[in-house]
């Protein structure tokens, strides 16, 4: 501006000297001179008035940053009052914006004066705006408050990228199971719960995700447990301890679907499952579930006929007791205790469990925290390997090798499990959240004598997983998280199977990295691998380093686009690797076993259609999945024995369709899930063994007048080849048939007491889950819970 | 420098009304539609069932024992039994394929001569068959010592009737193992 009066003044001065020379042309050519001089300074003043008129508007744009600017910055939350991050608050019509952090909160800096209208924007949520007038210098606050447009999508997970992120913006497949649906189901051990996901089958005690696992006797899982972040795989056969999971103080159970091993390495070769238990509430709560019932005798005389309790009903009950409460204003601690028994719908079949656990949470100085899980788990067990047969599969079966005594097909184990899982977190600053875990897994299983006593533990099996991890994220702006981390674990397990004697020891370290980028609004990008190292024995290590890369889009508030690449592998079990027996069957170790890897593609969609006024959520996915080196026990005949080999090249490609209808009161839900598999042996050239084309999960809830019903349905078609080693010496070991299992609920609370009617498998279908063993019949049970 | 003047706006919850008649149809639409869904997929089908009655027979085996000096040393004779497989073996392995033969008990040792009877055995075509020797303690440690010859080692069981087979068996002079193949 003062440049602009500055220049004003030079042209006025130089129109005075114009007319000053022209009064001196009569005076000589100098004076003429010194005019035409005077007239080119006015010429050039005048341009000078153009070019400082030019910037003096350039200068007064928006994009100046001279003072006239301010801040807008607040906090972005749901209905309940809980922060929401990564929620997109953006300045219409201009490139301004910014994304909430961990906290929720938000800031977009360099905002010009004026009016203003603001925009925040999530999948899952109402787009909400506001208007704000913006003073020179001013700091304007303004919080959000988001409600949900469909339950779903408004769900915090972890797993997909190691910290809590909305469902909508995930670049994977993550199903979750909620507190109420466990409850809902009497799901009392961890195998219970999944069964309904979509896309997970069991087989037995093992876990399908997709159609990666197939069934393996329980020996190296190729779905990785995490119990609040930390692995819990048996540490002798890799396998998952359903038992050991203190069901009733669950928060969630996150399942992704597909590898995971650039984040949490072996073991997660075609899925995670992660148990996350709750903290503590506000008020001290004092929770009692019982529950009692019996399994139908089977509805064929001829298979009743063959065992003296065949025409009774065999009983089941169990009590859980729980009591949380705040110690502190940042403190708390819950302590469960779980008893439960099944007689078992099998002669030879009787499980007795005993759970304890406890959490301890302590906020520390500053926000720092430290959570301690504990727990012990007893257990009994009538082992129930395999029947006698389809014309008689009440009974355990028998292998008689021309021996007096054959093989039979029980046994007895006592089983003792014990877990410490201790966390530290602290958010260093608003941009550095540090986590640190150790863990401690212990198992030791002892064969029972024919009274029921324990044998010496020389004879079973001990084993100690132990190790910790140490987690650094760091957002240095709210589109850019940066997380960093480091593990080391040892894995040592003894066995009376094993070829050598004395502790098998499989340690292991390993570092991961993850970037993740959401600067463009709507878009998130994240980069990550991790590597890992494992001492197969003195002087040999195995490495691996799985990359993943993941993208998702929200084309719009409803509906969000993802794709994402991953390899994961998993490392062969001490068992796998050392297993030596003829006790049962001939068996010999093969120590030169090679880790299994997978490598993965996925795209999916996830949408919100608005349909009525519902809340609804549909997802879908098209995924492909290669493996290499899957292990698989066989005979090999140079051997004279069975073994575990690196048999198997294979792929899985698939689709799967899921979706939620509820009612905007919540008084009814549906819901539905269809995965479709192509599992292939490409060794072979032949359907993968044990893997059904089609699942299908079917789930209705309503509320009429007070009364609760619930129906869930689950289907599998028919493994196209049930084929295997197994089934030429156990008889109908490959008699397998689609399952169709009916669940219906029916309940009402009573005050403080919640009583729910459960009728299991009401259709009294009767399947196997895995070769040669009769999967429950019908069962009835009565379900009681109160909350003090 | 004039200092920064921060204003706080007031939250506005936005609500999506849902008239109630028109939500309590699709309640009850919704309820309808899962229940037809999970009728239809269950269908009339009750999965695993008992087999139909086994069409059984018996096999009722007489074994004679040849040769001076018969039998074999004791540490030699771990098992002796009656074994009648529904394939031709080519290897010892296949003595795992238990599902697809059937063996009497054990047969008494030093004797001249010896029956055998295996009661409920399915009906069809038994292979190859005869009497089998343990030699040793691995569970592959078995050999063939005599075999049913006449129609080529093939015999049929039919059922509700008795199907009558001879072997002679000469430990010194044993079939050979794996069989010839045709």
């Amino acid at each position: 501006m003062y440049a602009f009066i500055m220049i004003q003044r030079y042209v006025n001065r130089g129109r005075r000297d114009v007319n000053r020379g022209q009064q001196e042309v009569n005076r000589g050519q100098r004076v003429v001179i010194r005019g035409q001089r005077v007239v080119n300074r006015a010429a050039f003043a005048r341009i000078c008035l153009v070019v400082a008129g030019c910037t003096t508007l350039a200068l007064l744009s928006p994009s100046a940053s001279f003072g006239q600017t301010g801040v807008i910055a607040g906090t972005v939350s749901d209905t309940s009052g809980a922060p929401l991050p990564g929620v997109n608050v953006a300045i219409l019509e201009s490139s301004r914006g910014a994304a909430s952090r961990a906290d929720g909160t938000y800031r977009i800096d360099d905002v010009p004066v004026g009016r203003h209208t603001i925009v925040a924007s999530a999948v899952g949520f109402e787009r909400t705006t506001r208007t704000v007038e913006i003073s020179e210098g001013e700091d304007v606050r303004v919080d959000f408050v988001l409600r949900e447009i469909a339950i779903q999508s408004g769900e915090l997970v972890v797993t997909a990228s190691r910290r809590e992120r909305l469902t909508g913006g995930v670049a994977a497949s993550v199903s979750t199971v909620t507190p109420e649906q466990i409850s809902s189901r009497n799901a009392v051990a961890l195998d219970d719960a999944l069964r309904y996901v979509s896309g997970v089958q069991m087989a037995g005690n093992q876990i399908n995700v997709r159609g990666s696992s197939g069934f393996s006797y329980n020996t190296g899982s190729r779905v990785l447990l995490l119990l609040d972040g930390s692995p819990m795989l048996r540490p002798d056969v890799n396998g998952i301890p359903y038992d050991a999971i203190p069901m009733s103080q669950v928060r969630r159970i996150e399942v992704l679907k597909g590898p995971g091993s650039a984040l949490y390495g072996g073991g997660a070769l075609g899925g995670v499952i992660n148990v996350i238990t709750r903290d503590y509430p506000d008020r001290p709560e004092t929770a009692v579930d019982v529950f009692g019932g019996a399994y139908q005798p089977v509805r064929y005389e001829a298979w009743r006929s063959r065992w003296e309790d065949g025409d009774r009903p065999q009983p089941m009950a169990g009590i859980s007791v729980g009591h949380a409460r705040p110690l502190g204003k940042r403190s708390g601690v819950w302590t469960h205790v779980a008893y439960r028994y099944d007689a078992g719908h099998l002669r030879l079949d009787t499980r007795r469990n005993l759970q304890v656990f406890s959490k301890i949470t302590a906020g520390l100085f500053g926000d720092a925290r430290l959570r301690v899980l504990g727990g012990w788990t007893r257990r009994t067990s009538d082992n129930f390997l395999f029947w006698n047969g389809l014309e008689d599969p009440l009974n355990p079966g028998r292998i008689d090798f021309g021996r007096e005594a054959g093989s039979s097909g029980s046994d007895d184990n006592l089983i003792n499990e014990l877990s410490l899982l201790p966390s530290y977190v602290d958010a260093v600053g608003s941009e550095l959240l540090i986590t640190a875990r150790g863990r401690i897994f212990g198992v030791i299983i002892q064969p029972l004598d024919e009274e029921g006593n324990p044998r010496p533990i020389s004879r079973g099996t001990t084993g100690l997983r132990y190790g910790g991890e140490l987690q650094a994220d760091y957002s240095p702006s709210s589109s850019r998280t940066i997380t960093l981390g480091a593990i080391a674990d040892a894995n040592a397990a003894s066995s009376s199977f094993f070829e050598e004697a004395g502790d098998i020891s499989q340690p292991e370290i390993g570092g991961f990295f993850q970037w993740e980028e959401s600067g463009i609004p709507g878009l998130t990008v994240a980069a990550g691998a991790r590597f890992d190292a494992y001492r197969i024995r003195a002087g040999q290590v195995t490495s691996k380093l799985s990359p993943k890369l993941s993208a998702s889009y929200a084309l719009n508030d409803r509906m969000i686009v993802r794709g994402a690449f991953a390899e994961g592998f998993r490392v062969p079990s001490v068992l796998e690797r050392f297993v030596s027996s003829t006790t049962y069957l001939p068996l010999v170790s093969n120590i030169d076993l090679r880790p299994e890897t997978s490598r993965s593609y996925e795209v999916g969609l996830r949408a919100f259609p608005l349909l009525s006024g519902l809340s609804t959520t549909v997802d879908g996915a098209a995924f492909w999945s290669d493996y290499w080196e899957l292990i698989e026990p066989t005979f090999v005949p140079a051997e004279r024995a069975f073994q575990f080999v690196n048999l198997t090249r294979a792929r899985i490609r698939g689709v799967e369709i899921t979706g939620t209808i509820t009612h905007p009161n919540e008084r009814s839900t549906l819901q539905l899930g269809y995965t479709y598999l192509d599992a292939r042996d490409l060794t072979m050239d032949r359907p993968l063994v044990f893997r059904s084309s089609h699942l299908l999960q079917l789930g209705a809830t309503a509320t009429f007048s007070g009364v609760r019903l619930g129906a869930d349905f689950r289907y599998a078609s028919r493994p196209d080849r049930v084929d295997s080693d197994f089934a030429t010496f156990v008889k109908d070991a490959e008699k397998m048939v689609a399952i169709r299992v009916l669940d219906l609920r029916i309940g009402r609370t009573f005050g403080r007491l919640d009583a729910t009617i459960h009728l299991k498998n009401a259709l009294d279908y009767y399947y196997v889950e895995r070769p040669a063993i009769l999967a429950p019949p019908r069962h009835v049970i009565l379900q009681l819970s109160t909350r003090l | 420098m004039a200092p920064a003047v921060t204003k706080r706006l007031s939250i506005r919850r936005v609500s999506a009304g849902v008239p109630e008649m028109s939500g309590l149809r699709l309640h009850w639409s919704i309820t309808w539609i899962a229940a037809v869904l999970i009728l239809l997929c269950t269908g009339c089908d009750s999965g695993l069932e008992p087999p139909a009655e086994a069409q059984v027979g018996v096999i009722d085996v007489q074994i004679t024992y040849e040769g001076d000096s018969t039998w074999p040393p004791p540490d030699s004779l771990h098992d002796l039994r009656f074994v009648a497989m529904r394939f031709v073996p080519t290897d010892t392995a296949d003595f795992l394929q238990l599902n697809r033969m059937v063996f009497s008990g054990r047969l008494r040792y030093n004797v001249a001569s010896d029956t055998a009877r295996i009661s409920d055995v399915a009906a069809g075509p038994f292979l190859y068959s005869g009497v089998a020797q343990k030699f040793g303690t691995d569970v592959f440690a078995w050999r063939p010592v005599g075999l049913v010859e006449s129609d080529d080692g093939v015999f049929f069981v039919r059922p509700g009737e008795t199907t009558h087979v001879e072997v002679r068996v000469d430990f010194h002079d044993p079939p050979p193992f794996p069989p010839p193949q045709p």
